[in-house]
């Protein structure tokens, strides 16, 4: 039944021209070269580090990894992330 | 950019010390509490700012997290006016400082008087006084040194010339007296003569042989009382001393409009300060546009110093003092009294302190073209005897000629 939703929103995304990641609450992110990172749509901070930032998303999580991380601003809805980004990575179990 | 408007509300950068203080940053997303520039400093730690808040909520929220906080920096501008607060004492002294010397900037420290005797110094700082200038007062409040100037002498009759001038924070009048040239004072022996052409009236003598009577003519230069007293043969020369009231006879003239157009002040004044800064003034006191339909303005410029500099803050000192026209038109007997009042006047002081008018009289008037034109003439009682010394040798030769 939840599978069925998430195609119907899919299409109605697709045919409607309105933003994926608003249709689907999917995050969104804007990579700025390697040193910002800025993700909407995000659940919580699971855990910060220098080297690591992993966020929960929706659905699984999302494990960034570079070095010389900062959290310049923190929202209900967005996350900007500054620092040498290396790696983005999703992880659904 | 956007952490400017924390700025003014005040912030806190602190460490969030704890096993796992990112549960502090959910805690505080959830409070929707503010924070950001957020860093790992080490396993247990977290370094980030935080908007202020309520410090029950930020207890509560530590103690839901199980983590410590640890606070670096107090930023912002509540932070800065406790500071200035606890330095009000500082900052109050500084200012108060400031306006002293300001003050102390625009004062007059010295007024120096020089050319004038003790007595006519005195006076003059009385004057001066009276115009707010001394040790001590505001050279704000100092009318322009021309108008010192001519309050001074107008005052002072006995000053030739008087100079006022400025010098930072001291002002130096100098003055010109009058200077007579000392009568020569005849000591030896000498005879009393006649000074101009009179009829005597009464005669005192202290000293010396009167050689005329009451009611005689006299001629300017002739002996009225001789220092050579005693006999033809034995005879010795003394000081003549005393007065010979004489009676003399003044010819004057004079003319005065009948019609007189005068413009008097009212007494009433209005003042209006301003402050000036290059090209835009700022009116401290007094904001009437006209206060007077008829008036004289007078307007004094006085920059004001601060230490040996001249700020670019000019007070302005605008006064209005209001004038009335008159036309006042004389009947002829006015005119006669104020011409003969003035005549008299202007003859008295001419003639010796003791001199008396017995009386004026109208030669001719007549009036010409609104015109008051008049002839007179004075009858004097004055002191006619001047002293004149004289020639002990050539008299004693004289003397010895005369027998042979």
């Amino acid at each position: 039944m939840r599978k069925w939703s998430a195609h119907l929103k899919k299409w109605f995304a697709e045919v409607s021209d309105i933003p994926e990641d608003v249709m689907l609450g999917v995050p969104r992110l804007t990579l700025i070269g390697q040193f910002r990172l800025s993700i909407e749509n995000y659940q919580s901070v699971l855990s910060f580090s220098k080297t690591e930032l992993k966020l929960a998303l929706n659905e699984g999580e999302l494990h960034i990894t570079g070095n010389d991380f900062v959290l310049e601003t923190i929202l209900e809805k967005e996350i900007v992330l500054q620092g040498r980004v290396t790696g983005v990575r999703f992880e659904n179990e | 950019m956007r952490h400017l408007l924390y700025r003014t509300e005040g912030y806190l950068r602190a460490e969030i010390i704890g096993a796992e203080p990112e549960r502090f940053i959910r805690i505080a997303l959830r409070e929707q509490i503010r924070i950001w520039n957020i860093m790992r400093t080490n396993e247990t730690t977290l370094t980030c700012s935080i908007a202020l808040t309520d410090s029950n909520a930020l207890r509560m929220m530590l103690k839901e997290s199980k983590c410590r906080i640890r606070i670096l920096e107090k930023n912002g501008l509540p932070f800065y006016l406790r500071k200035l607060k606890l330095r009000l004492g500082i900052t109050a002294g500084l200012l108060f400082f400031m306006l002293l010397l300001l003050i102390l900037s625009n004062m007059v420290w010295s007024v120096r008087i020089d050319g004038a005797d003790p007595k006519l110094t005195d006076q003059i700082r009385n004057i001066l006084r009276q115009n707010h200038l001394y040790e001590g007062s505001l050279d704000l409040f100092v009318p322009d040194t021309s108008q010192l100037e001519n309050a001074l002498s107008t005052k002072l009759t006995k000053v030739t010339w008087i100079g006022v001038s400025r010098k930072g924070t001291t002002y130096r009048i100098n003055v010109v007296e009058k200077k007579y040239p000392n009568p020569k004072e005849v000591s030896g022996p000498r005879n009393l003569v006649a000074a101009k052409q009179a009829v005597v009236q009464r005669l005192y003598v202290e000293n010396g042989q009167p050689l005329v009577e009451s009611d005689q003519f006299v001629k300017a230069g002739q002996v009225l009382v001789s220092g050579k007293i005693g006999s033809d043969e034995s005879f010795k020369f003394v000081s003549s001393r005393g007065k010979v009231i004489g009676e003399t006879w003044y010819r004057s003239e004079a003319q005065i409009p009948m019609t007189n157009h005068y413009t008097f002040y009212t007494g009433k004044d209005y003042n209006r300060y301003q402050l000036k800064l290059w090209n835009m003034t700022v009116s401290l006191w007094g904001f009437k546009k006209q206060p007077f339909k008829a008036y004289d303005l007078e307007t004094v410029r006085k920059p004001i110093r601060f230490l040996i500099w001249r700020t670019p803050f000019v007070l302005l000192k605008q006064q209005y003092r209001q004038t009335k026209q008159v036309t006042r038109q004389l009947t002829v007997a006015q005119a006669t009294r104020d011409v003969i009042e003035s005549l008299e006047k202007k003859l008295l002081d001419h003639l010796p302190e003791d001199a008396k008018i017995l009386n004026t009289d109208i030669d001719d008037k007549k009036i010409v073209r609104g015109q008051l034109y008049l002839r007179t003439h004075q009858v004097v009682h004055e002191n006619i005897a001047v002293p004149k010394a004289i020639n002990v040798e050539k008299e004693k030769k004289k003397m010895k000629k005369k027998p042979q």
